[in-house]
């Protein structure tokens, strides 16, 4: 109840004061670099991963990344960076 | 790269994880916030990731729960390192030794090398007062600009000197002064005559002419006066020619006597051991009743090597005298030529005959008596050192 309350005020501070999104904490990011590299800010969990597929639980709902030699670089708290060759990038 | 080095310093480990189907160890490491690199995809239950040494101990609880298995598959950074030199403590040591032996050994001078010069031992010893020497300590050496003004300083016989600090080596380079070369003399002098005569051309290079062209000079007359009118004196230098007249007197023979070679000669070969000839060629002596010997030394050499003993390689042609008879004319002729050549040597070489004439002649019992004038162009002046006694003699003499 207490977290809902914040996220909106956040949210709508945000709207109000015309600041990215991006910046506010818990919301997610996926940010791409050419087809080479994916980074995914914010993410919840590493649902499961393959050279092919991999998909990250974010805070709502997930993110599916499609591609081909796909290996997670760096993964670090709140930043995960993903390399390889992307195909594409559903969210569910 | 700062992550790089950190890493490097903290070390990490890669390790394989098996058995693992549904990546709970993964899971675990992520949830509990741990920084993990490179994880790749093996198999359907295996894959590899590369974590921080410090987080090892987790990895290994985390798999406590579950089938997982982990195997290490390389261990990389400074910890490894040091545990791998702390087993082997003989080659850590030999490997410092080396370090320090290496910049130990640089610190000396191995190798001088001197060129340019055929004494350099005085160029070693100059060296050796500024600690160049085989052996000695590098960094006592000053620099190469500096060494080089030392060097010329202390070797005054050297016009330049090039020094060159290459690692451990001295390379010295050194251009020696040209001997004998030694400064005129520049005392202060005249120029005077020598002999009378007239003076023809005056060529001053120092100091001032005091004669001109047509005047008559005796002996001791000064000709380039070396002082000057401020009351300085300078070394006079100049060339001042005059005609000299001299008088020969002469008497010739009118009978003369020549040896013609006949063309027949024979030859002798001697080897000469110092002054004992040993003849070894050549040992005809044909019966000459006149014979004129001419002998030439040939040394010996066998390659650089010049023998001790030289060949004398003698002739000896067969002449037969010859009596002549000459005239008046022929022989007042030969007479001229005569005083001509000995004029010229009073005159050391110096002269020019301008003109000769035969002041007086008489042929008296088979010889020709003559007296000869001949003019000459010749360097009349000599040089003469101011003191205050000599000037004052040549003003008693005027």
């Amino acid at each position: 109840m207490k977290r809902r309350w914040r996220d909106k005020t956040e949210r709508m501070a945000a709207d109000l004061l015309e600041v990215p999104k991006d910046t506010l904490l818990h919301v997610p990011r996926v940010m791409l670099v050419g087809n080479e590299q994916v980074v995914v800010d914010n993410y919840r969990m590493i649902i499961s991963f393959e050279p092919s597929l991999i998909r990250i639980a974010l805070a709502k709902g997930e993110v599916a990344i499609k591609g081909d030699r796909l290996v997670l670089k760096v993964i670090v708290p709140e930043q995960l960076v993903i390399e390889g060759t992307v195909f594409s990038v559903d969210f569910h | 790269m700062a992550i790089r080095i950190a890493e490097f310093l903290s070390g990490s480990v890669r390790v394989l994880i098996l058995n693992d189907p549904s990546r709970a160890v993964l899971s675990a490491l992520v949830a509990r916030g741990f920084p993990l690199y490179d994880v790749e995809y093996i198999a359907v239950d295996q894959y590899q990731l590369t974590l921080g040494l410090s987080h090892v101990l987790a990895l290994v609880q985390a798999t406590r729960h579950v089938t997982a298995k982990v195997r290490f598959v390389r261990k990389w950074g400074l910890p490894f390192v040091i545990w791998r030199a702390k087993r082997r403590k003989a080659f850590v040591v030999g490997a410092l030794f080396f370090v320090i032996a290496l910049y130990t050994l640089s610190g000396f001078i191995w190798h001088v090398q001197i060129e340019g010069t055929d004494q350099q031992e005085a160029v070693q010893v100059a060296l050796e007062k500024l600690h160049i020497y085989p052996g000695g300590l590098l960094y006592k050496v000053l620099d190469q600009d500096a060494v080089q003004l030392a060097l010329l300083d202390a070797l005054p016989d050297l016009s330049w000197v090039g020094v060159r600090i290459h690692g451990t080596s001295i390379y010295v380079r050194v251009i020696p002064r040209i001997p004998g070369v030694k400064a005129l003399p520049s005392g202060p002098q005249n120029i005077v005559a020598k002999v009378p005569g007239v003076v023809a051309t005056v060529l001053a290079n120092n100091g001032q002419a005091v004669v001109k062209p047509g005047q008559f000079v005796t002996p001791g007359t000064v000709l380039i006066s070396g002082a000057l009118e401020d009351g300085k004196a300078v070394h006079a230098d100049g060339i001042v020619r005059g005609i000299v007249w001299y008088r020969s007197n002469l008497s010739l023979s009118q009978k003369t006597s020549v040896e013609l070679l006949t063309g027949s000669h024979v030859q002798h070969d001697y080897l000469m051991f110092g002054t004992l000839a040993l003849q070894v060629w050549g040992f005809s002596h044909p019966p000459y009743a006149h014979e004129e010997i001419q002998s030439v030394d040939v040394p010996l050499k066998l390659g650089d090597l010049t023998l001790p003993f030289v060949l004398r390689k003698e002739t000896v042609y067969e002449v037969t005298p010859h009596a002549e008879t000459l005239n008046e004319s022929a022989l007042t002729q030969r007479g001229l030529k005569f005083a001509a050549t000995d004029v010229l040597g009073l005159s050391k070489g110096d002269g020019k005959v301008l003109r000769q004439n035969v002041l007086q002649r008489k042929l008296e019992h088979g010889k020709l008596y003559m007296t000869i004038w001949t003019e000459v162009l010749q360097d009349i002046g000599i040089n003469q050192t101011i003191s205050p006694q000599p000037t004052e003699s040549v003003k008693k003499k005027t």
